[in-house]
């Protein structure tokens, strides 16, 4: 049996049928929004946010044509809404203070990063392993945060990003081995051993 | 020995077919490589188990609120179906307006409201509570006024006549509460002193965490004494309190924090916006608590109940708060709200004992003793088609409030009244509760208050001593 393809899907999408946008939405959800997860670290603000992208996309299926990847799609009309939501608050896209707090109890980043690496069989707590990833990605100068936020979503590949952030290839490549060398060095350093 | 120049792209598969083996046979002769390898796959590892998941409902809304928007890029015929089929106060245009033409011409009525008066048996249990209202009318020409539906079935019926003030103090009397109502009007006009600006209360003397379940108590504690946002001494505090519960909403239908304690809060929350509801019938209510009720059936844990939040273990007070939302909502016309209220009484009685003590997680098991959850469960089966037969014998496992647990106090008051075990739990609930209100008609401090702070202590206070006129009994 033959997979229904995105395009596919949009193609119907295209003429009004709700139910492939369901699937699409269904398949595309997790990894939209957590890449807006890890730019805005707010859960709800992550979903409204993907959910705008995915009304946008169905409001505007009658343009789509089905050259380009669904995925390269939808993620340039993430990028695009993200870049016009930092325009529209007039500031460059946040980066987090370390006296933050980062969980229910208040503490910050400086509070659950600043703790001692914990033994390798030591149960790390969700919301500290989460601020410390928080936190290292932070560190990460903005153009390889971008790479490495699209690089990690599930199936894109190094030429997708590059269609996406409209870079050379070689370029996502070095941004993303430097990215991976600076998150291996910080993250190793606060939870010990990573294999 | 010459090591492989970008493992990150190789640990990813970007390496070309001749790249790859080359890199493989190279990863596995060379230790050094190999254990970059590992540490570059446990970054991703790291990075994998920090993502969230999506909320449950997340498909559904998106969906429907991308099928209410899709006009912005259609024109011509598909303008004119929009403009017809378009949604007024959740109905299709072309119905309101015909509903307004034929009200203009003294046709419409109220029939739903003279159906529901003619229902014979007076019972509201879950099996007979009937389909939502399927006419609906203003209530006068003011286009200014919100649009109000009808309350149907009993239950919803006596919600829509709370704001009376003589069925109020008829009950009051019957039950011989007279002496609760002045603490009741203080603790309300405390609450009303201390809200902020923006609609909400904080949890004074409690956790910033958990400001949601202050506000949505304190609205609680207006509702049940018959105040909404468009009747009553406080409708402007219950106006600013519902505005700010539904900006804490976020598309998935969740009211309040997404850490700690948030299906407690979200269902009190979900509570105040249906009690609102089938008081009012104001219909811009309608969606914000038909999302609300979306989150919390798809939060329900595969055991029936819900616990502090999505994924941990449920827990009997946790899942009573939900399931007198959910009923609430139910009997407001929500048609969402009925199908996770069946796991959910099969999980309580998997909690209960035949002697009928209610286990807070476990049956037989009581962290912190068998009262609250006892009562609450109770009093949620109570609304949920229990026999009355096993509501009288189930009474007698209740503990006499103390006035040291408000909560405690609340849920069995509830599941008290009209019970054998009545008599003994007002006169203990006066007894217990009354002597501790300030003379500025808040309450002192109960077991709770180290996260509710003073707001929800006095709010929680104040819905036990409103238990003569809140719900029927």
């Amino acid at each position: 049996m033959t997979e229904i393809t995105d395009a596919d899907l949009m193609l119907k999408v295209k003429v009004g049928d709700i139910k492939s946008f369901e699937i699409l939405v269904g398949k595309h959800q997790r990894p939209l929004i957590n890449y807006f997860f890890r730019v805005t670290w707010d859960r709800q603000a992550a979903e409204d946010m993907a959910q705008e992208v995915f009304i946008r996309i169905y409001n505007h299926a009658k343009d789509y044509e089905p050259q380009a990847k669904f995925t390269t799609y939808m993620y340039r009309v993430a990028r695009n809404l993200w870049i016009d939501k930092m325009r529209h608050e007039g500031h460059a896209p946040k980066t987090v203070s370390l006296d933050a707090p980062v969980d229910s109890e208040g503490d910050t980043f400086h509070d659950v990063v600043s703790a001692e690496a914990p033994s390798p069989d030591a149960r790390m707590d969700t919301n500290e392993r989460a601020a410390i990833v928080r936190m290292a990605i932070e560190t990460l100068p903005e153009e390889q945060k971008q790479v490495l936020l699209l690089a990690e979503s599930k199936g894109m590949k190094y030429q997708e990003v590059a269609e996406v952030l409209g870079i050379p290839i070689g370029t996502v490549k070095s941004r993303m081995h430097a990215a991976m060398l600076k998150l291996k060095d910080v993250l190793s350093a606060k939870l010990g051993d990573l294999q | 020995m010459t090591h492989i120049d970008d493992l990150v792209a190789f640990v990813r598969g970007e390496l070309g077919a001749a790249e790859l083996a080359s890199a493989r046979e190279h990863v596995a002769a060379c230790a050094e490589c190999a254990a970059e390898v590992k540490a570059l796959e446990g970054v991703f590892g790291v990075l994998a188990k920090t993502e969230i998941e999506p909320s449950p409902n997340f498909v559904h809304v998106t969906a429907r609120l991308a099928a209410k928007t899709v006009t912005v890029q259609r024109g011509g015929w598909d303008k004119v179906a929009y403009i017809v089929t378009r949604p007024i106060f959740g109905y299709p245009a072309w119905a309101v307006s015909a509903a307004v033409h034929l009200l203009a011409l003294g046709v419409l009525t109220f029939v739903a409201v003279d159906q529901s008066k003619k229902r014979t048996g007076g019972e509201d249990t879950l099996a007979v509570v009937e389909n939502r209202p399927k006419n609906f009318a203003r209530p006068d020409d003011s286009s200014e006024r919100p649009f109000i539906l009808p309350p149907t079935g009993e239950f919803a019926l006596f919600l829509g006549n709370r704001g009376d003030a003589a069925a109020r103090a008829a009950l009051l009397k019957k039950n011989g509460g007279e002496e609760t109502a002045r603490a009741v009007d203080g603790a309300l006009g405390w609450l009303a002193s201390k809200q902020d600006k923006d609609g909400s209360w904080a949890p004074d003397g409690g956790q910033p965490a958990y400001r949601t379940a202050a506000t949505a108590l304190a609205t609680l504690a207006f509702l049940g004494h018959g105040d909404s946002h468009l009747k009553g001494d406080h409708q402007q505090n219950v106006g600013a309190a519902l505005a700010w519960l539904r900006t804490q909403q976020g598309t998935t239908g969740r009211i309040g924090p997404d850490q700690g304690a948030v299906l407690p809060q979200h269902a009190i929350a979900t509570a105040a916006l249906a009690e609102a509801f089938a008081m009012t019938g104001d219909t811009s209510l309608r969606d914000p608590l038909s999302n609300a009720v979306s989150y919390l059936a798809g939060s329900k844990s595969p055991r029936g109940g819900w616990g502090s939040a999505m994924g941990t273990e449920p827990d009997a007070v946790t899942t009573s708060w939900a399931m007198t939302a959910l009923r609430i909502a139910d009997a407001s016309g929500i048609e969402t709200a009925r199908a996770p209220l069946g796991a959910a009484v099969a999980y309580l009685d998997s909690l209960t004992t035949p002697d009928g003590l209610t286990g807070l997680r476990d049956a037989g098991k009581f962290p912190n003793g068998s009262a609250t959850p006892t009562a609450a469960a109770l009093f949620a089966r109570r609304w949920t088609g229990l026999e009355s037969a096993d509501v009288a014998k189930r009474s007698s496992a209740l503990t006499a409030p103390d006035g040291t647990d408000y909560t405690s106090a609340q849920f069995t008051a509830l599941a008290a009244i009209g019970t054998p075990a009545w008599e003994a739990t007002n006169a203990a609930m006066k007894q217990g509760l009354l002597p501790r209100q300030n003379a500025d008609g808040s309450f002192r401090a109960d077991k709770w208050s180290g996260y509710g702070g003073s707001v929800c202590a006095t709010a929680m206070a104040t819905l036990a001593l409103e238990t003569y006129y809140r719900y029927p009994a």
